[in-house]
């Protein structure tokens, strides 16, 4: 074999060398479908939502439990908004449904329908889990819109859906399925409410 | 009988003397032989030098060397006979013999600082040497004692040795330079003091070409360190070059108006000055003294005081308080201090001549006659030096000149401190001669008005201070109103629902915004800095998965 022949063969596994894996690419997510607030207007219970996100949440890469005290924030899949907004027009949205629902199956007297009333809500965990799972755990409470005096107990909720597909798009799904969970808890501990006090 | 067997005569060799096994033990002497007279006649000669200690010197490892090039080494050491020194052996290489003269030198090599700078540094990791300094005599010689420091001057070198003496209170040492126009261009070798006459003789060695500058009329003059003079012309700040500064060091010249003379020799014995005037000042032959009497005080004339005559420098003053053994007339009253002064021909450009003295002489008696006074001029305030000087007071001519010891008087007048002071007398005088009772008398009146006048002034300042006061009393709730009203109207247009307001709500969530954005990038730079710069081989995400044991 001469030179000749030697040296592009050479020179291409040199080349071979200076070529870099294809990089993922990078998915961006929104917790919420369109906003449907067709005929949802003054519908909500609730004047006010004071959402507390742990600060693990406050970033924008979507997180997955590793183990029990172990996370993983994704690299290439991440929140297209503030998870805190999101969270909060999506409860927001459940509960104007929850409460047309209602008023549809003609049980709308449950629903004192109150601008008196704020919900202090704390999340703790929404996350997936390597054991798929997606978690939504945290409190809350209600309190009238002076914050000068509670109407309610502190409520902790846990709320748990199996994944039932791979990958982060179907765990959103999941996860604003929790959100419908959280938002039907929290009208049936609203009735409860003495809305007088 | 039995038969007759055929013997075949013996063949018979001659044994042979030496056998060759000898050979063998031969050709090994031979070259033993060979050896060693090859050993000798590559050896160079063996020398021996005692230094005061054998500090950083070895047997076999501490090396000989000319310019660096190694061309013997150490092969013995040991205390001398007397045990105050150490002896050394060394071997030299071959060839070498030419170096070792009796004004050969050797000293050892290591580290030092001084004055000549930083020197033998490789020294430090290589060991010390022994350096040789080749000399120059015909005369051979193989021991030697070592110098304990290199030799100011190597041997051979060309140039001129000279002796200085000074009898300053300060001595030069080793090694001190001698400086020309800030040129080293020699140094002191050895420092000797004479006993009987107590003074410090000094052998300095001045380098070639530089040697030709020396001449029978040259004078040396200390310039150590920094020269500061506060005398009568002033102040004068001199120093001879940066390594005088530091250290001692003399220079040298020629005085002004003097011929060089022949080229100074070897044996010429030169005088260090303290400094350049003391080297400078010509000795004239013919001089001619007079006497001025000083009734004023002499404090700060002192002797070599210039004498001047209109500026111009024609003499200097010998003697300050002359012939003090004959004031047995101290104690009579307004006693005159003489004064010795000499002016010298020489001085003024006339040829230093008996001729020019007795010129100077005549011409000085007439100008006596006609007014010349004396007077002590102060040369410096600062310092409070003094000087003398000749004027002409044309006012005050004399019928004769008087003479006092022998030398002519020359007539004083009052030093101009004096006439300051006669002039401040004669200004109090006419202070005194002046009406100053009736002048008192008008001056309080004047005075009484300008009080009275000064309290109506007072008095209308006041009504003017109280009516600005009122007119900004007034004026004061407007402009606080106005102000008001300006930080309301800014306060307006940021309150909530103002344009201002919303711009800046804007301006904030879109900063918040950004940052939300720049989060993950952040974070990445965070993790690997160098991901901006190169290809980003993150691996995929973790990403959850469905659960074992569901359907789809």
């Amino acid at each position: 074999m001469n030179l000749m022949r030697i040296i592009p063969i050479f020179i291409s596994v040199l080349l071979l060398g200076c070529n870099s894996q294809p990089t993922p690419t990078s998915h961006y997510y929104i917790l919420n479908q369109q906003l449907d607030t067709q005929g949802l207007a003054n519908l909500s219970p609730i004047r006010e939502v004071q959402l507390s996100l742990p600060e693990y949440l406050k970033q924008p890469n979507l997180v997955l439990q590793l183990s029990e005290h172990e996370l993983s924030y994704a690299y290439y899949h991440t929140w297209a908004e503030n998870l805190d907004d999101a969270i909060q027009k999506g409860l927001d949205q459940d509960l104007r449904k929850l409460v047309k629902e209602k008023i549809a199956s003609g049980n709308q007297q449950d629903i004192k329908a109150n601008t008196q009333v704020s919900l202090i809500l704390d999340i703790d965990h929404f996350y997936a889990t390597i054991d798929s799972k997606v978690v939504l755990t945290g409190s809350y409470s209600f309190i009238n819109t002076q914050e000068t005096q509670a109407l309610s107990p502190k409520y902790n909720f846990t709320f748990k859906a199996e994944i039932e597909a791979d990958g982060y798009p179907h765990s959103v799904a999941k996860m604003r399925q929790l959100i419908l969970a959280l938002a039907k808890d929290i009208l049936i501990n609203y009735q409860k409410v003495d809305v007088t006090l | 009988m039995p038969p007759e067997v055929y013997v075949s005569p013996a063949k018979v060799d001659q044994a042979r003397p030496i056998s060759k096994v000898w050979l063998v033990p031969f050709v090994a002497l031979t070259i033993g032989l060979w050896m060693l007279y090859f050993n000798w006649s590559n050896q160079g000669p063996l020398i021996t030098i005692s230094f005061d200690n054998a500090e950083g010197l070895e047997i076999d490892i501490t090396k000989i060397k000319l310019r660096d090039i190694t061309i013997g080494k150490v092969v013995d050491l040991k205390l001398s006979d007397q045990f105050d020194s150490i002896e050394l052996t060394a071997r030299l290489d071959k060839n070498t013999d030419p170096l070792l003269k009796e004004d050969s030198n050797f000293w050892v090599v290591k580290p030092r600082v001084g004055k000549e700078g930083i020197s033998g540094l490789s020294t430090i990791l290589s060991g010390g040497h022994i350096e040789i300094s080749p000399g120059q005599s015909k005369v051979s010689r193989y021991d030697f004692v070592g110098l304990e420091t290199p030799p100011i001057t190597p041997a051979g070198t060309p140039g001129l040795r000279i002796t200085l003496n000074s009898d300053d209170e300060f001595a030069f040492t080793t090694g001190d330079p001698i400086i020309y126009k800030g040129l080293t261009i020699g140094r002191f070798e050895k420092v000797k003091f004479n006993f009987e006459e107590r003074v410090v003789y000094y052998d300095a060695f001045i380098n070639e070409p530089y040697h030709q500058l020396i001449t029978k009329n040259t004078r040396f003059w200390n310039t150590s360190g920094l020269r500061l003079d506060l005398n009568s012309d002033g102040i004068s700040v001199q120093t001879g070059n940066v390594e005088t500064l530091l250290t001692n060091g003399i220079t040298f010249g020629v005085p002004q108006g003097m011929e060089p003379g022949p080229q100074a020799t070897q044996e010429d014995v030169f005088r260090i000055f303290t400094n350049v005037e003391q080297a400078s000042a010509t000795k004239y032959l013919h001089t001619v003294e007079y006497i001025m009497l000083v009734s004023s005080s002499i404090r700060g004339l002192e002797i070599g005081a210039p004498v001047e005559y209109r500026g111009v420098h024609v003499g200097k003053v010998l003697d300050t308080n002359f012939n003090k053994n004959k004031h047995e007339a101290l104690l009579e009253d307004d006693l005159k201090i003489p004064v010795l002064l000499s002016l010298e021909p020489g001085l003024v450009g006339l040829p230093d001549t008996e001729l020019s003295a007795e010129g100077i002489k005549l011409q000085t008696r007439k100008w006596i006659k006609k007014g010349l006074k004396a007077s002590l001029a102060t040369g410096n305030l600062l310092t409070g030096s003094l000087f003398v000087e000749l004027q002409h007071f044309p006012e005050h001519p004399m019928t004769s000149v008087s003479s006092k010891d022998g030398y002519e008087i020359i007539p004083t007048i009052e030093d101009n401190l004096g006439q300051i002071a006669n002039k401040a007398g004669d200004f109090i005088d006419t202070l005194n001669k002046l009406p100053l009772e009736s002048l008192t008398k008008d001056t309080q009146q004047v005075l009484k008005d300008l009080s009275k006048t000064l309290n109506d002034l007072n008095q209308t300042s006041y009504k003017v201070n109280a009516l600005v006061d009122q007119t900004h009393k007034a004026q004061l709730p407007q402009q606080l109103q106005d102000t008001l009203e300006k930080v309301s109207t800014m306060t307006q247009g940021l309150s909530e629902g103002s344009p201002g307001y919303d711009e800046l709500l804007n301006t904030l969530q879109a900063v918040q915004s950004s940052l939300h954005e720049l989060k993950p990038l952040l974070n990445k730079v965070k993790n690997r800095p160098n991901s901006l710069i190169f290809s980003d081989n993150q691996p995929s995400d973790i990403e959850p998965f469905k659960a074992p044991n569901t359907g789809q």
